[in-house]
Protein backbone atom coordinates (compact mmCIF):
# COMPACT_ATOMS: atom_id res chain seq x y z
CA UNK A 1 0.00 0.00 0.00
CA UNK A 2 1.37 3.27 -1.11
CA UNK A 3 0.12 6.05 1.14
CA UNK A 4 1.02 9.44 2.17
CA UNK A 5 -0.23 10.80 5.44
CA UNK A 6 -0.14 13.96 7.17
CA UNK A 7 1.97 13.42 10.18
CA UNK A 8 0.80 15.06 13.34
CA UNK A 9 4.05 16.85 13.72
CA UNK A 10 4.38 17.82 10.09
CA UNK A 11 4.93 21.52 9.85
CA UNK A 12 2.71 23.35 7.46
CA UNK A 13 3.29 26.97 6.91
CA UNK A 14 -0.22 28.28 7.30
CA UNK A 15 0.59 31.79 6.22
CA UNK A 16 1.93 30.54 2.87
CA UNK A 17 -1.00 28.17 2.49
CA UNK A 18 -4.09 29.78 3.99
CA UNK A 19 -6.54 27.37 2.37
CA UNK A 20 -4.52 24.25 3.22
CA UNK A 21 -4.09 23.32 -0.44
CA UNK A 22 -0.87 21.54 0.29
CA UNK A 23 -2.53 19.31 2.90
CA UNK A 24 -5.36 18.43 0.63
CA UNK A 25 -3.12 17.60 -2.25
CA UNK A 26 -1.20 15.14 -0.15
CA UNK A 27 -4.46 13.53 0.93
CA UNK A 28 -5.68 13.20 -2.66
CA UNK A 29 -2.59 11.27 -3.61
CA UNK A 30 -3.51 8.41 -1.30
CA UNK A 31 -4.08 5.32 -3.41
CA UNK A 32 -5.30 2.14 -1.70
CA UNK A 33 -3.78 -0.89 -3.55
CA UNK A 34 -6.14 -3.67 -2.43
CA UNK A 35 -9.38 -1.92 -3.19
CA UNK A 36 -11.93 -3.64 -5.39
CA UNK A 37 -11.97 -2.45 -8.98
CA UNK A 38 -15.55 -1.33 -8.50
CA UNK A 39 -14.57 0.98 -5.72
CA UNK A 40 -11.67 2.18 -7.75
CA UNK A 41 -13.93 2.85 -10.74
CA UNK A 42 -16.24 5.08 -8.73
CA UNK A 43 -13.42 6.78 -7.05
CA UNK A 44 -11.64 7.75 -10.26
CA UNK A 45 -13.88 10.58 -11.57
CA UNK A 46 -14.14 11.98 -8.06
CA UNK A 47 -10.40 11.99 -7.71
CA UNK A 48 -9.97 13.47 -11.14
CA UNK A 49 -12.36 16.33 -10.58
CA UNK A 50 -10.87 16.91 -7.14
CA UNK A 51 -7.39 16.97 -8.61
CA UNK A 52 -8.60 19.29 -11.31
CA UNK A 53 -10.25 21.58 -8.83
CA UNK A 54 -7.18 21.51 -6.67
CA UNK A 55 -4.87 22.36 -9.51
CA UNK A 56 -7.21 25.07 -10.78
CA UNK A 57 -7.45 26.63 -7.39
CA UNK A 58 -3.81 26.04 -6.78
CA UNK A 59 -2.80 27.67 -9.98
CA UNK A 60 -4.97 30.64 -9.42
CA UNK A 61 -4.52 31.70 -5.88
CA UNK A 62 -6.21 34.84 -4.95
CA UNK A 63 -7.18 36.95 -2.09
CA UNK A 64 -10.09 35.41 -0.30
CA UNK A 65 -12.70 36.58 2.06
CA UNK A 66 -11.45 35.93 5.62
CA UNK A 67 -14.67 34.19 6.79
CA UNK A 68 -14.62 31.77 3.87
CA UNK A 69 -11.07 30.86 4.59
CA UNK A 70 -11.97 30.14 8.19
CA UNK A 71 -14.90 27.94 7.18
CA UNK A 72 -12.82 25.96 4.76
CA UNK A 73 -10.18 25.44 7.39
CA UNK A 74 -12.74 24.18 9.84
CA UNK A 75 -14.00 21.59 7.35
CA UNK A 76 -10.49 20.46 6.60
CA UNK A 77 -9.69 20.13 10.24
CA UNK A 78 -12.76 17.96 10.78
CA UNK A 79 -11.64 15.77 7.91
CA UNK A 80 -8.21 15.47 9.24
CA UNK A 81 -9.39 14.50 12.67
CA UNK A 82 -11.54 11.72 11.27
CA UNK A 83 -8.66 10.38 9.34
CA UNK A 84 -6.24 10.50 12.20
CA UNK A 85 -8.72 8.72 14.53
CA UNK A 86 -8.69 5.69 12.27
CA UNK A 87 -4.94 5.56 11.95
CA UNK A 88 -4.21 2.97 14.67
CA UNK A 89 -6.33 0.28 13.04
CA UNK A 90 -4.48 -0.04 9.75
CA UNK A 91 -3.73 -3.73 10.14
CA UNK A 92 -7.40 -4.65 10.11
CA UNK A 93 -8.86 -4.72 6.56
CA UNK A 94 -12.31 -4.24 7.94
CA UNK A 95 -11.22 -1.15 9.66
CA UNK A 96 -9.42 -0.04 6.57
CA UNK A 97 -12.64 -0.18 4.64
CA UNK A 98 -14.17 2.04 7.28
CA UNK A 99 -11.31 4.38 6.88
CA UNK A 100 -11.83 4.42 3.14
CA UNK A 101 -15.47 5.25 3.76
CA UNK A 102 -14.32 8.17 5.78
CA UNK A 103 -12.06 9.13 2.94
CA UNK A 104 -14.99 9.17 0.49
CA UNK A 105 -16.78 11.37 2.93
CA UNK A 106 -13.73 13.62 2.92
CA UNK A 107 -13.71 13.67 -0.87
CA UNK A 108 -17.37 14.67 -0.93
CA UNK A 109 -16.54 17.54 1.38
CA UNK A 110 -13.65 18.33 -0.94
CA UNK A 111 -16.11 18.51 -3.82
CA UNK A 112 -18.31 20.85 -1.84
CA UNK A 113 -15.31 23.00 -1.16
CA UNK A 114 -14.45 22.94 -4.83
CA UNK A 115 -18.01 24.01 -5.67
CA UNK A 116 -17.73 26.87 -3.23
CA UNK A 117 -14.46 27.80 -4.81
CA UNK A 118 -16.03 27.77 -8.29
CA UNK A 119 -18.78 30.01 -7.05
CA UNK A 120 -16.25 32.28 -5.57
CA UNK A 121 -14.31 32.25 -8.86
CA UNK A 122 -17.50 33.16 -10.72
CA UNK A 123 -18.14 36.08 -8.43
CA UNK A 124 -14.59 37.12 -8.88
CA UNK A 125 -14.95 36.90 -12.67
CA UNK A 126 -17.98 39.18 -12.52
CA UNK A 127 -16.03 41.60 -10.41
CA UNK A 128 -13.08 41.45 -12.75
CA UNK A 129 -15.35 41.99 -15.74
CA UNK A 130 -16.90 45.01 -14.06
CA UNK A 131 -13.44 46.28 -13.32
CA UNK A 132 -12.42 45.73 -16.93
CA UNK A 133 -15.44 47.68 -18.08
CA UNK A 134 -14.60 50.50 -15.74
CA UNK A 135 -11.05 50.47 -16.93
CA UNK A 136 -12.19 50.42 -20.54
CA UNK A 137 -14.26 53.52 -19.87
CA UNK A 138 -11.26 55.12 -18.21
CA UNK A 139 -9.05 54.21 -21.15
CA UNK A 140 -11.60 55.67 -23.57
CA UNK A 141 -11.68 58.84 -21.54
CA UNK A 142 -7.92 58.95 -21.46
CA UNK A 143 -7.69 58.33 -25.19
CA UNK A 144 -10.02 61.21 -25.81
CA UNK A 145 -7.91 63.47 -23.66
CA UNK A 146 -4.72 62.32 -25.37
CA UNK A 147 -6.26 62.99 -28.76
CA UNK A 148 -7.35 66.43 -27.67
CA UNK A 149 -3.89 67.19 -26.34
CA UNK A 150 -2.24 65.87 -29.47
CA UNK A 151 -4.42 68.03 -31.68
CA UNK A 152 -3.66 70.99 -29.43
CA UNK A 153 0.04 70.18 -29.62
CA UNK A 154 -0.11 69.84 -33.41
CA UNK A 155 -1.82 73.18 -33.83
CA UNK A 156 0.69 74.77 -31.47
CA UNK A 157 3.53 73.18 -33.41
CA UNK A 158 2.07 74.49 -36.64
CA UNK A 159 1.80 77.97 -35.18
CA UNK A 160 5.39 77.87 -33.92
CA UNK A 161 6.54 76.64 -37.29
CA UNK A 162 4.74 79.49 -38.98
CA UNK A 163 6.30 81.98 -36.59
CA UNK A 164 9.74 80.52 -37.18
CA UNK A 165 9.16 80.65 -40.91
CA UNK A 166 8.10 84.27 -40.58
CA UNK A 167 11.24 85.05 -38.62
CA UNK A 168 13.44 83.39 -41.23
CA UNK A 169 11.68 85.23 -44.02
CA UNK A 170 12.22 88.50 -42.17
CA UNK A 171 15.87 87.66 -41.70
CA UNK A 172 16.32 86.90 -45.39
CA UNK A 173 14.52 90.12 -46.27
CA UNK A 174 16.72 92.16 -43.92
CA UNK A 175 19.93 90.50 -45.10
CA UNK A 176 19.14 90.89 -48.77
CA UNK A 177 18.18 94.50 -48.14
CA UNK A 178 21.54 95.02 -46.41
CA UNK A 179 23.31 93.38 -49.33
CA UNK A 180 21.50 95.53 -51.86
CA UNK A 181 22.26 98.54 -49.68
CA UNK A 182 25.98 97.76 -49.55
CA UNK A 183 26.11 97.17 -53.29
CA UNK A 184 24.22 100.38 -53.82
CA UNK A 185 26.65 102.22 -51.55
CA UNK A 186 29.63 100.72 -53.39
CA UNK A 187 28.14 101.88 -56.69
CA UNK A 188 27.43 105.30 -55.20
CA UNK A 189 30.98 105.30 -53.84
CA UNK A 190 32.48 104.69 -57.28
CA UNK A 191 30.19 107.17 -58.92
CA UNK A 192 30.76 109.90 -56.36
CA UNK A 193 34.50 109.33 -56.38
CA UNK A 194 34.45 109.79 -60.14
CA UNK A 195 32.14 112.78 -59.89
CA UNK A 196 34.27 114.36 -57.17
CA UNK A 197 37.36 114.04 -59.33
CA UNK A 198 35.62 115.58 -62.29
CA UNK A 199 34.20 118.45 -60.23
CA UNK A 200 37.29 119.20 -58.22
CA UNK A 201 39.49 119.77 -61.26
CA UNK A 202 37.43 122.71 -62.50
CA UNK A 203 37.06 123.94 -58.91
CA UNK A 204 40.82 123.87 -58.64
CA UNK A 205 41.01 125.92 -61.80
CA UNK A 206 38.51 128.44 -60.39
CA UNK A 207 40.54 128.72 -57.23
CA UNK A 208 43.68 129.52 -59.18
CA UNK A 209 41.75 131.98 -61.35
CA UNK A 210 40.56 133.96 -58.32
CA UNK A 211 44.16 134.15 -57.16
CA UNK A 212 45.36 135.19 -60.61
CA UNK A 213 42.68 137.88 -60.78
CA UNK A 214 43.72 139.17 -57.41
CA UNK A 215 47.38 139.29 -58.38
CA UNK A 216 46.64 140.91 -61.71
CA UNK A 217 44.56 143.66 -60.21
CA UNK A 218 46.38 146.88 -59.55
CA UNK A 219 44.04 148.22 -56.89
CA UNK A 220 43.85 145.34 -54.45
CA UNK A 221 42.19 147.43 -51.77
CA UNK A 222 38.99 148.09 -53.77
CA UNK A 223 36.30 146.77 -51.39
CA UNK A 224 33.83 145.92 -54.14
CA UNK A 225 36.45 143.81 -55.91
CA UNK A 226 37.55 142.11 -52.71
CA UNK A 227 34.03 141.21 -51.62
CA UNK A 228 33.32 139.65 -55.03
CA UNK A 229 36.51 137.69 -54.81
CA UNK A 230 35.50 136.50 -51.34
CA UNK A 231 32.08 135.53 -52.63
CA UNK A 232 33.67 133.48 -55.42
CA UNK A 233 35.97 131.76 -52.93
CA UNK A 234 33.05 131.06 -50.59
CA UNK A 235 31.13 129.49 -53.47
CA UNK A 236 34.12 127.30 -54.32
CA UNK A 237 34.43 126.29 -50.67
CA UNK A 238 30.76 125.38 -50.46
CA UNK A 239 30.94 123.18 -53.51
CA UNK A 240 34.10 121.51 -52.24
CA UNK A 241 32.52 120.94 -48.85
CA UNK A 242 29.44 119.36 -50.36
CA UNK A 243 31.50 117.04 -52.50
CA UNK A 244 33.61 116.08 -49.47
CA UNK A 245 30.44 115.54 -47.46
CA UNK A 246 29.09 113.04 -49.96
CA UNK A 247 32.46 111.33 -50.27
CA UNK A 248 32.93 111.11 -46.51
CA UNK A 249 29.47 109.63 -46.15
CA UNK A 250 29.74 106.97 -48.82
CA UNK A 251 33.38 106.14 -48.18
CA UNK A 252 33.52 102.80 -46.48
CA UNK A 253 36.90 102.01 -45.15
CA UNK A 254 38.79 100.57 -42.28
CA UNK A 255 39.73 102.87 -39.47
CA UNK A 256 43.37 103.82 -39.16
CA UNK A 257 43.35 104.14 -35.38
CA UNK A 258 46.27 105.85 -33.68
CA UNK A 259 46.54 107.81 -30.44
CA UNK A 260 45.98 111.39 -31.56
CA UNK A 261 45.88 114.59 -29.56
CA UNK A 262 42.60 116.46 -29.73
CA UNK A 263 44.51 119.63 -30.68
CA UNK A 264 45.84 117.84 -33.74
CA UNK A 265 42.34 116.77 -34.75
CA UNK A 266 41.12 120.35 -34.31
CA UNK A 267 43.96 121.61 -36.49
CA UNK A 268 43.05 119.14 -39.25
CA UNK A 269 39.40 120.10 -38.88
CA UNK A 270 40.12 123.81 -39.15
CA UNK A 271 41.40 123.27 -42.70
CA UNK A 272 37.87 122.30 -43.63
CA UNK A 273 36.28 125.36 -42.08
CA UNK A 274 36.11 128.74 -43.87
CA UNK A 275 38.19 131.36 -42.15
CA UNK A 276 35.75 134.19 -42.62
CA UNK A 277 33.39 134.05 -39.68
CA UNK A 278 32.88 135.90 -36.42
CA UNK A 279 32.67 132.71 -34.43
CA UNK A 280 35.16 132.31 -31.60
CA UNK A 281 36.45 128.86 -30.76
CA UNK A 282 37.00 128.37 -27.04
CA UNK A 283 39.10 125.26 -26.58
CA UNK A 284 40.20 124.14 -23.12
CA UNK A 285 43.86 124.45 -22.16
CA UNK A 286 44.94 120.90 -21.41
CA UNK A 287 45.12 118.58 -24.38
CA UNK A 288 44.32 114.87 -24.17
CA UNK A 289 44.95 111.90 -26.42
CA UNK A 290 42.19 110.08 -28.27
CA UNK A 291 42.42 106.65 -29.93
CA UNK A 292 40.90 107.32 -33.33
CA UNK A 293 41.29 107.64 -37.08
CA UNK A 294 42.41 111.25 -37.08
CA UNK A 295 41.34 112.07 -40.63
CA UNK A 296 37.85 110.74 -39.99
CA UNK A 297 37.63 112.36 -36.57
CA UNK A 298 38.63 115.65 -38.18
CA UNK A 299 35.61 115.24 -40.47
CA UNK A 300 33.42 114.81 -37.36
CA UNK A 301 34.87 117.89 -35.66
CA UNK A 302 34.65 120.07 -38.75
CA UNK A 303 31.07 119.02 -39.48
CA UNK A 304 29.91 119.76 -35.94
CA UNK A 305 31.74 123.08 -35.83
CA UNK A 306 30.45 124.06 -39.27
CA UNK A 307 26.92 123.12 -38.26
CA UNK A 308 27.22 125.43 -35.25
CA UNK A 309 28.68 128.28 -37.29
CA UNK A 310 25.77 128.01 -39.72
CA UNK A 311 23.20 127.78 -36.90
CA UNK A 312 24.64 130.94 -35.28
CA UNK A 313 24.69 132.71 -38.66
CA UNK A 314 28.44 133.16 -38.30
CA UNK A 315 28.32 135.12 -35.05
CA UNK A 316 28.81 133.61 -31.62
CA UNK A 317 31.01 131.27 -29.67
CA UNK A 318 31.74 127.54 -29.72
CA UNK A 319 33.08 126.02 -26.52
CA UNK A 320 34.93 122.74 -26.84
CA UNK A 321 35.56 120.65 -23.72
CA UNK A 322 36.89 117.12 -23.40
CA UNK A 323 37.63 114.73 -20.57
CA UNK A 324 38.09 111.08 -19.87
CA UNK A 325 36.13 108.63 -17.77
CA UNK A 326 37.63 105.20 -16.98
CA UNK A 327 35.96 103.83 -20.11
CA UNK A 328 35.38 106.69 -22.52
CA UNK A 329 36.66 109.95 -23.88
CA UNK A 330 33.91 112.54 -23.92
CA UNK A 331 33.96 115.61 -26.12
CA UNK A 332 31.40 118.43 -25.79
CA UNK A 333 30.75 121.04 -28.47
CA UNK A 334 28.58 123.79 -27.04
CA UNK A 335 27.44 126.79 -29.05
CA UNK A 336 25.68 130.07 -28.29
CA UNK A 337 23.20 129.57 -31.11
CA UNK A 338 19.41 129.52 -30.95
CA UNK A 339 19.21 125.76 -30.41
CA UNK A 340 17.54 123.03 -32.41
CA UNK A 341 13.75 123.08 -32.82
CA UNK A 342 12.34 120.32 -30.62
CA UNK A 343 10.32 118.78 -33.48
CA UNK A 344 13.42 118.01 -35.54
CA UNK A 345 15.94 117.20 -32.81
CA UNK A 346 15.39 113.47 -33.27
CA UNK A 347 16.01 113.64 -37.00
CA UNK A 348 19.16 115.71 -37.25
CA UNK A 349 21.45 112.68 -37.51
CA UNK A 350 19.34 111.06 -40.23
CA UNK A 351 20.95 110.96 -43.67
CA UNK A 352 19.55 113.47 -46.16
CA UNK A 353 17.74 115.41 -43.44
CA UNK A 354 18.54 119.09 -43.80
CA UNK A 355 17.04 122.45 -42.94
CA UNK A 356 19.56 124.38 -44.99
CA UNK A 357 19.22 125.24 -48.63
CA UNK A 358 22.88 124.55 -49.23
CA UNK A 359 23.03 121.49 -46.99
CA UNK A 360 23.51 117.94 -48.21
CA UNK A 361 21.86 116.44 -45.14
CA UNK A 362 24.93 114.27 -44.79
CA UNK A 363 27.13 116.27 -42.41
CA UNK A 364 25.74 115.09 -39.08
CA UNK A 365 24.81 111.69 -40.50
CA UNK A 366 28.50 111.28 -41.37
CA UNK A 367 29.47 112.35 -37.83
CA UNK A 368 27.24 109.67 -36.35
CA UNK A 369 28.44 107.02 -38.79
CA UNK A 370 32.13 107.75 -38.09
CA UNK A 371 31.64 107.85 -34.29
CA UNK A 372 29.69 104.60 -34.46
CA UNK A 373 32.55 103.07 -36.44
CA UNK A 374 34.73 103.98 -33.46
CA UNK A 375 32.28 102.15 -31.20
CA UNK A 376 30.98 105.40 -29.73
CA UNK A 377 27.82 107.47 -29.65
CA UNK A 378 26.85 111.03 -30.41
CA UNK A 379 23.97 112.88 -28.79
CA UNK A 380 22.55 116.37 -28.90
CA UNK A 381 20.71 118.48 -26.34
CA UNK A 382 19.30 121.99 -26.18
CA UNK A 383 19.78 124.91 -23.76
CA UNK A 384 22.60 125.34 -24.45
CA UNK A 385 22.94 123.56 -27.76
CA UNK A 386 25.43 120.83 -27.07
CA UNK A 387 26.75 117.92 -29.14
CA UNK A 388 28.38 115.21 -27.06
CA UNK A 389 30.60 112.55 -28.58
CA UNK A 390 31.44 109.53 -26.43
CA UNK A 391 34.26 107.37 -27.75
CA UNK A 392 35.54 104.28 -25.92
CA UNK A 393 39.18 104.56 -24.87
CA UNK A 394 39.96 100.96 -25.79
CA UNK A 395 39.05 100.16 -29.38
CA UNK B 1 68.89 138.06 -57.93
CA UNK B 2 68.58 134.42 -56.92
CA UNK B 3 68.04 131.79 -59.53
CA UNK B 4 64.30 131.05 -59.84
CA UNK B 5 62.93 127.71 -58.68
CA UNK B 6 62.32 125.35 -61.59
CA UNK B 7 59.25 123.16 -61.90
CA UNK B 8 57.36 120.65 -64.02
CA UNK B 9 53.57 120.59 -64.09
CA UNK B 10 51.87 117.33 -64.99
CA UNK B 11 48.08 117.06 -65.25
CA UNK B 12 45.74 115.53 -67.80
CA UNK B 13 43.52 118.62 -67.55
CA UNK B 14 45.25 120.98 -70.02
CA UNK B 15 43.25 123.99 -68.85
CA UNK B 16 44.38 123.37 -65.27
CA UNK B 17 48.01 122.99 -66.31
CA UNK B 18 47.99 126.30 -68.16
CA UNK B 19 46.34 128.19 -65.29
CA UNK B 20 48.62 126.65 -62.73
CA UNK B 21 51.70 127.51 -64.78
CA UNK B 22 50.48 131.07 -65.10
CA UNK B 23 50.19 131.26 -61.34
CA UNK B 24 53.64 129.71 -60.82
CA UNK B 25 55.20 132.20 -63.22
CA UNK B 26 53.60 135.00 -61.19
CA UNK B 27 55.24 133.77 -58.00
CA UNK B 28 58.55 133.61 -59.80
CA UNK B 29 58.77 129.90 -60.58
CA UNK B 30 60.28 128.88 -63.90
CA UNK B 31 58.13 126.17 -65.48
CA UNK B 32 60.43 124.01 -67.58
CA UNK B 33 57.85 121.65 -68.98
CA UNK B 34 54.21 120.61 -69.04
CA UNK B 35 52.99 117.04 -69.36
CA UNK B 36 49.65 115.31 -69.51
CA UNK B 37 50.37 111.76 -68.39
CA UNK B 38 52.82 109.72 -66.33
CA UNK B 39 55.07 108.73 -69.20
CA UNK B 40 55.56 112.32 -70.33
CA UNK B 41 56.30 113.24 -66.72
CA UNK B 42 59.18 110.75 -66.54
CA UNK B 43 60.61 111.86 -69.90
CA UNK B 44 60.45 115.51 -68.90
CA UNK B 45 62.03 114.79 -65.56
CA UNK B 46 64.92 112.96 -67.12
CA UNK B 47 65.42 115.88 -69.49
CA UNK B 48 65.19 118.82 -67.06
CA UNK B 49 65.82 117.57 -63.48
CA UNK B 50 63.64 120.38 -62.02
CA UNK B 51 63.57 121.52 -58.37
CA UNK B 52 60.01 120.35 -58.00
CA UNK B 53 57.37 118.35 -59.89
CA UNK B 54 53.67 119.07 -59.45
CA UNK B 55 52.16 115.72 -60.35
CA UNK B 56 48.52 114.80 -60.79
CA UNK B 57 47.52 111.36 -59.50
CA UNK B 58 44.72 110.19 -61.77
CA UNK B 59 45.72 110.37 -65.43
CA UNK B 60 44.90 108.10 -68.36
CA UNK B 61 47.35 105.31 -69.35
CA UNK B 62 50.30 106.21 -67.10
CA UNK B 63 49.20 107.67 -63.82
CA UNK B 64 50.96 109.70 -61.15
CA UNK B 65 52.06 106.61 -59.24
CA UNK B 66 53.87 105.26 -62.32
CA UNK B 67 55.52 108.66 -62.80
CA UNK B 68 56.59 109.00 -59.16
CA UNK B 69 57.99 105.46 -59.10
CA UNK B 70 60.10 106.04 -62.22
CA UNK B 71 61.24 109.53 -61.32
CA UNK B 72 62.53 108.18 -58.01
CA UNK B 73 64.41 105.52 -60.00
CA UNK B 74 66.14 108.28 -61.92
CA UNK B 75 66.78 110.32 -58.80
CA UNK B 76 65.87 109.00 -55.37
CA UNK B 77 65.74 112.57 -54.12
CA UNK B 78 63.28 113.78 -56.74
CA UNK B 79 61.11 116.42 -55.06
CA UNK B 80 57.48 115.72 -55.86
CA UNK B 81 54.20 117.30 -54.80
CA UNK B 82 51.30 114.99 -55.55
CA UNK B 83 48.31 117.07 -56.56
CA UNK B 84 45.09 115.14 -56.50
CA UNK B 85 41.34 115.57 -56.45
CA UNK B 86 40.51 112.25 -54.81
CA UNK B 87 42.60 109.71 -52.97
CA UNK B 88 40.78 106.41 -52.82
CA UNK B 89 41.76 103.75 -50.35
CA UNK B 90 43.25 101.51 -53.06
CA UNK B 91 45.78 104.17 -54.08
CA UNK B 92 46.38 105.55 -50.62
CA UNK B 93 48.75 102.79 -49.55
CA UNK B 94 50.73 102.83 -52.79
CA UNK B 95 51.17 106.58 -52.55
CA UNK B 96 52.26 106.43 -48.93
CA UNK B 97 54.83 103.78 -49.81
CA UNK B 98 56.39 106.06 -52.44
CA UNK B 99 56.37 108.88 -49.92
CA UNK B 100 55.90 112.03 -52.03
CA UNK B 101 57.20 115.23 -50.43
CA UNK B 102 53.74 116.77 -50.38
CA UNK B 103 50.18 115.70 -50.99
CA UNK B 104 48.01 118.59 -52.16
CA UNK B 105 44.25 118.16 -52.44
CA UNK B 106 42.35 119.96 -55.15
CA UNK B 107 41.06 122.58 -54.97
CA UNK B 108 44.11 123.89 -53.14
CA UNK B 109 44.74 127.29 -51.65
CA UNK B 110 47.28 129.02 -53.91
CA UNK B 111 49.05 130.25 -50.78
CA UNK B 112 49.82 126.64 -49.91
CA UNK B 113 51.72 126.25 -53.20
CA UNK B 114 53.59 129.46 -52.50
CA UNK B 115 54.62 128.04 -49.12
CA UNK B 116 56.00 124.89 -50.71
CA UNK B 117 58.05 126.94 -53.17
CA UNK B 118 59.34 129.15 -50.37
CA UNK B 119 60.53 126.04 -48.48
CA UNK B 120 62.47 124.78 -51.49
CA UNK B 121 64.20 128.14 -51.82
CA UNK B 122 65.20 128.04 -48.15
CA UNK B 123 66.64 124.55 -48.67
CA UNK B 124 68.49 125.63 -51.81
CA UNK B 125 70.11 128.53 -49.98
CA UNK B 126 71.10 126.27 -47.08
Amino acid sequence: MDRKYIHKNEQIDESADPLGYMQRKIKFQKQPSDMSSEVLETQKPVQQSAAQASSTVFEDRCEVDESKVAELKRIQLKNKLKFIQGESDFANPQKEANILGNEFEADRIGQEVTGLLFQYEKQKMVMVQRQIQEERALVQDLNQKVEQNISKFISLEARLLKEKQGQLEDEVRIKSRALIESERLAAIGNLSSRLAHDLKNPLSALKVITELLKMATKDQTNPAFLSRLDAANAAIFRMTHQIDNVLDFVKEGDLDVTPTSIYEILKLASNKIPEKSNVALDVQQNDISLNCDKQKMAVVFSNIILNSIQAMESTGKITIRFYQTPKDTIIDFEDSGPGIPQNIINKIFDPLFTTKQQGTGLGLATCRSIIQQHGGTITVSNNPTKFTGTIPRMN
Amino acid sequence: MAKPTTALVIDDDIYNVDLFCEYLEMINVKVLGRGHNGREAVELYEQYKPDIVFLDLLMPDYDGIYALENMRKIDPNAYVAMVTAVVDSANKERIEKLNPNHIVSKPFEPEFIAEIIANIKVKAVA
